[in-house]
């Protein structure tokens, strides 16, 4: 009796174990299927832990969950290490504590599966609505931290986002969207997604179409007393008709609007793929601003900006035997930019005798097109020692010019007038090395060079080590370089600036060190970093021996006020943080995250002190907590992002650098299916954010009543609400 | 005046030779989709089969796996050899030590001997099956064996296990009904982790 009594109390105990570790085997395996699996930080699929970079990712449920529209609100939200302002278009994306306003998004490459969006004009990526993606159709987003020329060229300085659509498995069916903000923009949406077979192979595809209209609101400025225009010697017109009164300000009701036509879609046959784009982004900003309307009158319509975009992306990968990988690439896109503005001000014009203002219509082109070949190889065949190498060859052809014409007698004048065409190839080689379980070696380096600057040589090393269970160490030194644009090369006009031949690419060396560690559904990551930017390109004003030698070769005009040109002025230096702190509850119904990035940041200009920079905080965030109720209940969601206060942004005076306002941004977010009708789903938001004002400069003086005190900032859309729906009609 | 000179977009002749050459060169072996890393999908399995109730008894001292490799398919080769080495190198399956053999796939009929007479426990279907996952499935059914497939289709077509990736997270896939009929039968706290196909 003693013994079977032992050997059941044996045998229970075994169980007990047997069910403590089954149950620890659970949580672990609850955690291996909350491991993101990324791409872009090594051009091949890896655990994001394992990658050589800090990449975090954003998934089609995160941006459901908490009713994101647009890019810059999934990095505001959502991501670790980055974030967007928004000074009522052109918003504009900083990491790490580094926000370099007026950049145009070229210090950021943006990737749409992987095909780089950054035109080649200027280098310029756009985040909001102007980026052409439906967000339905995004499978998940990967933010990479940190300089990617290794694998990527140029433009990865800040680091590289790549927006990953749905494959037909995951956007089955057909589907019509439509989508309200109260009361001032409608969104009306068709996709669908099949799968099907074409002469014997699987083939499927994945598309969506979609059309983004908005109006308003209206807002307030000024009054900002200018005082005399320059030609007449009377108070400065900013209007039209009426009174010229010296002074801008007023209620903009008609000039903050968007028109947002976009269509993506993805076919793949086999083992080609065709992705096609196009978009167009037509939209009014509704104040006088640095970024993009520096003359305007106020408050008309038709000052107003339009981008073109087309692209298409034709890929193949095959095994040629096993363990050898071959893929290939051949892209092309064509962005085409048209900015135009009317100005009732004669000093704002190019001939003293336009008394009545006149009107510009600025237009950018730009055309590239290329081929990439890329190999892999694994040759252990268990991807412990694999090398890829790479070769990416562009053609580009740009343009830009001005045509500035009299109000009152039509007579014309272009200004700043360039075509041309280059060319740019890069190659690269990247090895990986795993010596033993625990440990990851990476070592990279590309060779870039470009018709507009020479070459360069961008490297990467990293290690990761696995030192105990779900925890990694990891260490990244890399660098990255962002090639002098054809605007900054070739802008002219013989009134104020010349051409820059001779300008250095930007550049950037980063070292970083994190740590992760996962438990379950919950991982906790720390990281550290610095990073040094040389050789930043910046206007300055020309001295007295290059203004008269300008005006020798007739590049500027005898009685042009002051010369301006490009060139690489500066340095900035950063340290900081980032942290965040995520995982998931109650059965992964109850999902949380902080993300946190701190940092400091200077910038250092020969003959000048060490400043912070404009429009960078110091510190930035977000956070959520959403829950799905199911049973044909809602999942309710909310988020915050925060961001501290900057020194202000887009200024005409470098030297005015008054602070502005920091952030706290709430959205709460309603998503469910509508009992009772299969198929049909919602979403409802509230958006509320604390702060009035963007850190963005407004107007031609940039202070209100004559008082530097009190700087003008752009105002932000403080409370939205909308409400969605969505109809899927099944395969 | 504005001199918009048109100028060639591409070398077109090379770059086209270069990728029509590439498409030619490549025709011996098609990548399929695998998706799921083959060390991630090896990391899952070895968590995943011991919750299956009969694996045990399965498997017994040793959990015999094979992994079935499409011929003449380099990149079903080339996968299934990545598996292969992942599983190895973890050594066990649960608590069970595990010896992994790779084979070419000669037809179902001779696997699902060879799955019967070795006690194979696990079947492991590399990527390219499409073709013949009907009569695989067919021919495994009543044996008592685990088949995984690298691709997700397959399980829908009657592979009881897979792996897919849905917004960079891998997820698994289990067909209960082919589960059934294979003496495959998960306990509750896995099966609401997975995708399920009845």
């Amino acid at each position: 009796m003693r013994a079977r009594t032992v050997a059941a109390a044996f045998s229970a105990a075994l169980s007990a174990v047997g069910a403590a570790r089954a149950e620890g085997d659970v949580v672990d395996l609850e955690g291996l299927l909350e491991r993101p699996v990324v791409s872009t930080a090594s051009k091949v699929a890896e655990a994001a832990d394992e990658a050589p970079a800090t990449v975090s990712t954003i998934t089609a449920e995160d941006l459901r969950r908490h009713g994101v529209r647009t890019l810059d609100e999934a990095l505001n939200f959502l991501s670790l290490g980055m974030m967007a302002t928004n000074p009522l278009h052109h918003v504009e994306v900083g990491a790490r504590g580094v926000m370099l306003s007026a950049d145009y998004g070229n210090h950021v490459l943006l990737l749409l599966d992987g095909h780089a969006l950054n035109e080649q004009l200027i280098g310029n990526a756009y985040f909001e609505r102007g980026a052409g993606i439906p967000m339905e159709l995004v499978d998940h987003i990967e933010i990479m931290l940190g300089p990617g020329s290794v694998l990527y060229g140029s433009n990865a300085m800040l680091g590289v986002i790549n927006v990953v659509t749905k494959r037909a498995k995951d956007y089955a069916g057909a589907r019509v969207i439509a989508e309200a903000e109260l009361a001032t923009s409608a969104r009306a949406a068709l996709g669908a997604g099949y799968e099907f077979e074409l002469f014997g192979r699987r083939a499927e595809f994945s598309a969506q179409a979609e059309y983004f209209a908005h109006e308003g609101p209206s807002f307030s400025f000024g009054p900002q007393d200018y005082g005399p225009d320059a030609i007449t010697g009377q108070p400065k017109r900013f209007q039209a008709g009426g009174e010229a009164t010296g002074v801008w300000g007023g209620t903009a009701r008609h000039q903050y609007y968007t028109r947002a036509p976009a269509a993506y879609g993805r076919l793949r046959w086999g083992d080609v793929e065709l992705g096609l784009r196009a978009s167009a982004y037509e939209r009014g900003t509704p104040y006088l601003n640095y970024l993009t309307a520096p003359t305007s009158d106020f408050d008309r319509r038709d000052n107003r900006e339009l981008d073109r975009l087309l692209g298409v992306d034709l890929k193949h990968h095959a095994t040629i035997v096993p363990g050898a990988l071959l893929r290939s690439r051949l892209y092309a896109d064509s962005v085409y930019y048209i900015f135009r503005e009317t100005t009732s001000a004669a000093e704002n014009c190019p001939a003293a005798d336009w008394l009545s203002g006149c009107r510009r219509r600025q237009t950018n082109s730009s055309r590239w097109a290329g081929v990439e070949l890329q190999g892999s190889f694994d040759w252990l065949q268990d991807g412990r020692f694999t090398t890829l190498v790479g070769a990416d060859a562009r053609l580009r052809h740009v343009g830009m010019g001005q045509s500035i014409r009299d109000n009152a007698s039509d007579a014309a004048v272009n200004v700043g007038e360039y075509v041309g065409t280059d060319r740019y190839a890069g190659v690269y080689v990247q090895q990986t090395l795993r010596p033993a379980d625990e440990v990851g070696l990476n070592a990279g380096a590309r060779l870039d060079a470009d018709q507009r600057f020479g070459s360069n040589v961008s490297p990467r090393l990293a290690a990761t080590y696995r030192p105990w269970r779900g925890g990694t160490l990891k260490a990244v030194y890399a660098e990255a370089f962002r090639t002098p644009s054809a605007f900054e090369l070739n802008m002219s006009d013989p009134s104020y600036i010349i051409p820059s031949p001779g300008l250095r690419p930007e550049k950037t060396r980063s070292v970083e060190a994190s740590i992760e560690q996962r438990f379950g559904r919950h991982r906790v990551l720390f990281g550290a970093f610095t990073t040094y930017w040389r050789d930043m390109i910046g206007g300055r004003t020309l001295d007295e021996a290059e203004f008269a030698a300008a005006v020798e070769r007739g590049e500027l005009a005898a009685e042009a006020p002051e010369g301006f040109r490009y060139d690489n002025i500066a340095t900035i230096r950063s340290y900081g943080y980032n942290a965040t702190f995520e995982g998931a509850l109650v059965e992964g119904r109850l999902r949380y995250a902080l993300n946190l990035t701190g940092a400091q940041a200077r910038r250092y200009e020969a003959g000048a002190p060490a400043s912070r920079l404009g429009g960078s905080p110091q510190a930035f965030g977000n956070a959520r907590v959403s829950y799905d109720f199911g049973e044909g209940l809602p999942t309710a969601a909310l988020a915050a992002r925060f961001y501290t206060a900057p020194l202000a942004a887009g200024g005409f005076d470098d030297s005015y650098l008054p602070q502005a306002q920091g952030q706290l941004e709430l959205r709460t977010a309603f998503t469910g299916d509508v009992p009772g009708v299969p198929g049909l789903s919602y979403r409802v938001t509230a958006n509320y954010a604390l702060a009035s004002h963007s850190p963005y400069l407004a107007g031609p003086v940039q202070y209100k009543n004559g008082d530097p005190a009190q700087p003008e900032f752009a105002p932000v859309d403080r409370f939205r609400t909308a409400l969605g729906l969505q109809y899927v009609l099944p395969p | 005046m504005p001199a918009h000179r048109p100028g060639p977009l591409l070398a077109r002749r090379g770059v086209l030779s270069a990728f029509v050459g590439v498409l030619l060169g490549a025709q011996r072996g098609q990548a399929d989709d695998l998706v799921v890393p083959p060390d991630l999908q090896a990391e899952l399995l070895i968590k995943v089969a011991p919750y299956d109730r009969n694996f045990a008894a399965r498997a017994g001292e040793l959990a015999r796996v094979l992994v079935m490799t499409r011929p003449n398919d380099a990149a079903s080769l080339g996968a299934g050899v990545q598996f292969e080495r992942a599983l190895a190198r973890r050594g066990a399956i649960g608590s069970v030590k595990s010896r992994i053999e790779v084979r070419p796939f000669v037809g179902a009929p001779a696997l699902k001997a060879i799955c019967a007479s070795d006690r194979v426990s696990i079947v492991y279907f590399s990527t390219g099956f499409g073709a013949e996952a009907d009569t695989i499935a067919d021919g495994l059914s009543g044996l008592d064996l685990l088949s995984v497939a690298a691709t997700p289709e397959l399980v829908q077509r009657r592979m009881v296990l897979g792996f897919e990736l849905t917004s960079g997270r891998p997820k698994l896939l289990v067909n209960l009904a082919q589960a059934r009929r294979q003496n495959v039968a998960f306990r509750a706290e896995v099966l609401k982790l997975m995708k399920v196909y009845e």
